[in-house]
């Protein structure tokens, strides 16, 4: 749902002539409702209002509570309850005692929430769109380098200078022209606990903790099965809900764990439906698994087979996206879920930021002061991984131990920069910086792993944010508040084992999934496909590059991207991803400057359907 | 391998390939294609070269005579061996150590150190042709349990090994190790057509080693190399 809301910080009334221009860009939603409080001002699609507040956004709390329900938690807890509360929320409350605004975000950036300031407005908004008008329209670019390096960016910024999301697990309030941002949610608060996992009662701890993240991941399943707008007598003729289904143990988990709640009657409606992209290249082709799945369970499966990158047959999305060249594949689902009358899509997508992780606990178990133990679990990790011992007790045990100086040394940063990016560019956008944070070990010993994970939860909102559709709400049972915090208290060998790779969640798993499932070690890969589509549409992507936006605002130098595009296909280039956020960014850039007549003129989404033998 | 090491009893005895034999009423008359020689095996020397056509140990061979023969043990016992060493001072059979013990991370260490060796300085060619002279008259035995304890060896000695042991070192040694025990190892070669990655792998009679489908779904097998 839209909505788009501006506060003056004078205190001044904000009129309807004033606001109605900005929330323009909104679109053209004749059910979306005006709101006019003093200096506040709203236009959403949901907007609930009583004596004391008006709240403006969107939220998923469960049970039935939207924006009516959080009226009535903030008339009994007031702002302070915010701390608490579990769902996804992205809104504005205008407090009409103080004529103040606060702004929440949920915990893990689940909800869209945009600001920007615009002389003595504070504007918030669910959509970058909605407020790109508003400010100088240039780019921001350190957003722009860590989306070409990485993919996302863990920072506020987005691609315009002048637009920043909200934090993450964090309350801003505004009272006039003072503003204060203060945390409430952080995984630095949920400390992973040493294990005695060796000893008798350390195991029976960890059946503990097993069956508590399986009694807490049901209840995530069903918090987000749950609807709001359907009564629930009306509930179980009206499913809504659809579940990605790749075949992989996080989605299949999910899918498992909805049809068991059915059965059970502990929610009202299941799943209407379940859906797999299907693609037969290389190991893309996961149907071995989400058919086992499908048998095991008996929900119904929506197969799409043919869908490939870059077919551009849908407007770019609201943000840059590195799943931007896959719209055709989405767009396709998209229209199914609607045409079937779902709104709801449950992911998969959440766990491998904090049931995974680097090896860090090694070094946090030197820092404690144990040898065997970090040489045992190495040895283990190493055999069953096939890595090498020293390399393994090296980087991830000793090395992280040392001074950053140290560390830079070995680890070699400068080895995932593509030499297409302007070195200057780098330097100005002090990427260099940002990727030592990210790569380096810099927290105190024994938080190593810890902060890993600690940093891995940062930037899932900035994934999500690129994985939104507009009248799809996506879900993320995995980002259940409670579940998330239970498993950051758990040790770090309850979730990283070797060869088991989420093993808690798999042990949680276990006689719910199918044993093909939960015991698989590896996932399959779209790498291949990807590539393929790169050769397939080859023709597209030169003339994307013939004169790129990138170059023109000096972040990369063309000829380099077109050569590491070649070098790419030919096989000598293994830095694949950053060509990929290369293209996806330079193709959302020309839309947004309307210089996408390359790809109006030319669909492939025919071409593509009767290819469907390909996949 | 000649005869000379070991307790002979412990032996596996099976026809060298370098021979070509021709079964008569009577007797067998044989080939021995490296001294261009023929000699003619009688009664139950004939049965025993019939018998050798798969690797046995020299207790088998008697416990087969002694069932085909109205003789005392111990006689054909005394009889099979010397008929046996003789075979093997004449090259027209070989033995090696029959025992089936897995082979240790140490041996895979010293495997691999070798192989890697080879491969820097010999390059694939070489290397694979020293695999197969190495194993060259060792018979193709099935032993999946061996051969499941020999993968576990070279992944510890991978591990262990002070650098990186790519997939072609690791197969390349766990084929040697196999095949120096006579067990079938089939090296395989892939390769991920669009990623351009290759992969090399064993399996033993069908079964993958240290591998799983899922884990080889993305390549597409490009050749067999069986040394």
């Amino acid at each position: 749902m839209k909505f788009i809301c501006a506060y003056r910080t004078s205190r001044g009334p904000l009129t309807r002539d004033e606001f109605a221009p900005l929330a323009r860009d909104l679109g053209d939603r004749p059910n979306s409702k005006w709101v006019f409080a003093g200096p506040f001002a709203a236009r959403g699609d949901d907007v609930a209002s009583d004596g004391a507040r008006i709240v403006v956004g969107n939220a998923h709390m469960g049970h039935g509570q939207r924006l009516d329900g959080l009226l009535v938690l903030l008339a009994a807890g007031g702002i302070g309850s915010v701390d608490h509360w579990t769902g996804d929320f992205g809104l504005v409350i205008f407090e009409r005692a103080n004529a103040g605004i606060v702004a929440a975000r949920d915990p893990f950036g689940v909800q869209p929430l945009f600001t920007a300031k615009l002389g003595d407005l504070v504007l918030f908004s669910s959509h970058l769109r909605a407020l790109e008008r508003h400010g100088t329209g240039r780019y921001d670019p350190e957003y722009a380098v860590d989306f070409l390096v990485e993919g996302s960016t863990r920072t506020r910024s987005t691609i315009l200078r002048d637009v920043e999301t909200a934090a993450p697990g964090s309350l801003l309030v505004q009272r006039g022209p003072h503003r204060q941002i203060r945390r409430f949610w952080s995984p630095e608060a949920f400390p992973s606990r040493t294990p005695p996992t060796r000893t008798p009662r350390g195991a029976q701890r960890a059946e503990e903790d097993v069956h508590r993240f399986r009694e807490l991941f049901r209840e995530a399943v069903c918090f987000n099965l749950s609807d709001s707008e359907t009564p629930r007598s009306e509930m179980s003729e009206m499913r809504n809900a659809w579940a990605h289904l790749s075949g992989g143990l996080d989605s299949s988990a999910i899918v498992c764990v909805a049809t068991e709640l059915e059965r059970e009657g502990l929610v009202s409606a299941g799943l209407a439906n379940t859906v797999t992209f299907c693609d037969g290249l290389c190991d893309g082709d996961e149907r071995e698994f989400s058919d086992a799945v499908v048998a095991h369970t008996g929900v119904t499966n929506l197969q799409l087979a043919s869908s490939y990158s870059w077919q551009h047959d849908a407007p770019p999305m609201d943000v840059p996206s590195v799943v931007g060249h896959l719209r055709g594949a989405r767009e396709r689902m998209a229209a199914a879920m609607t045409s079937a009358g779902a709104r709801v899509l449950l992911s998969g997508a959440g766990s491998d930021q904090y049931l995974d992780g680097w090896f860090y606990f090694l070094s946090d178990e030197l820092a404690r002061g144990l040898i065997r133990e970090p040489l045992r679990d190495a040895f283990a990790f190493a055999v069953e991984e096939k890595r090498s011992l020293w390399e393994l007790l090296g980087r991830r045990a000793v090395l992280p131990l040392f001074p950053a100086k140290v560390q830079a040394r070995f680890m070699r940063i400068e080895d995932v920069l593509p030499d297409w990016i302007r070195p200057e560019f780098v330097r100005e956008t002090f990427l260099l910086d940002r990727l030592r944070d990210a790569y380096l070990a810099l927290s105190p010993a024994g938080k190593k792993f810890d902060s890993h994970i600690a940093h891995q939860l940062g930037g899932i909102s900035g994934s999500i944010e690129m994985d939104r559709y507009d009248d799809i709400e996506q879900r993320y049972p995995f980002l259940y508040r409670p579940l998330v915090e239970h498993a950051l208290t758990t040790p770090a060998m309850l979730r990283v084992r070797p060869d088991s790779r989420k093993w808690i969640l798999r042990e949680a798993m276990r006689g719910t999934l199918p044993e093909l499932v939960r015991t698989r070690k590896r996932k399959g890969c779209p790498a291949a496909r990807t590539l393929w589509s790169m050769a397939r549409e080859r023709a597209r992507l030169d003339a994307l590059l013939r004169d790129p936006i990138l170059a023109h605002l000096g972040w990369v130098d063309a000829a380099g991207l077109r050569l590491a595009l070649d070098a790419l296909l030919a096989g000598r280039n293994k830095l694949m991803l950053p060509v990929v956020h290369a293209l996806a960014l330079e193709e959302w850039l020309r839309a947004r400057e309307e210089r996408s007549d390359l790809f109006r003129s030319y669909s492939n989404t025919q071409y593509a359907i009767q290819e469907g033998g390909i996949a | 391998m000649s005869a000379g090491t070991g307790n002979r009893t412990d032996r596996l005895w099976v026809r060298s390939k370098a021979t070509a034999s021709l079964p008569l009423e009577d007797r067998t008359i044989v080939l021995d294609l490296r001294r261009g020689r023929y000699r003619a095996l009688e009664a139950m020397g004939s049965r025993i070269w019939e018998l050798l056509e798969r690797p046995l140990r020299p207790d088998e061979i008697v416990d087969r005579l002694a069932e085909e023969y109205e003789a005392p043990r111990t006689r054909i016992d005394a009889d099979a061996r010397a008929f046996l060493a003789d075979l093997g001072r004449t090259g027209l059979a070989r033995s090696w150590s029959a025992s089936m013990s897995a082979p240790s991370p140490v041996e895979c260490g010293a495997a691999l150190v070798g192989i890697r060796g080879l491969l820097k300085t010999c390059g694939m060619q070489r290397a694979l042709a020293a695999l197969r002279w190495v194993s060259r008259d060792r018979p193709s035995m099935v032993n999946l349990a061996v051969a499941m304890r020999g993968a576990r060896a070279v992944r510890v000695a991978a591990a262990l090994y002070p650098g990186r042991a790519e997939c072609l070192e690791r197969s390349m040694t766990l084929c040697f190790v196999l095949r120096r025990r006579g067990i079938q190892a089939k090296l395989r070669l892939g390769v991920d057509p669009y990623l351009f990655d290759g992969h090399a792998w064993v399996e033993h009679d069908g079964h993958l080693l240290d591998e799983t489908t899922e884990t080889l779904k993305p390549f597409v097998h490009l050749t067999d190399i069986e040394p």
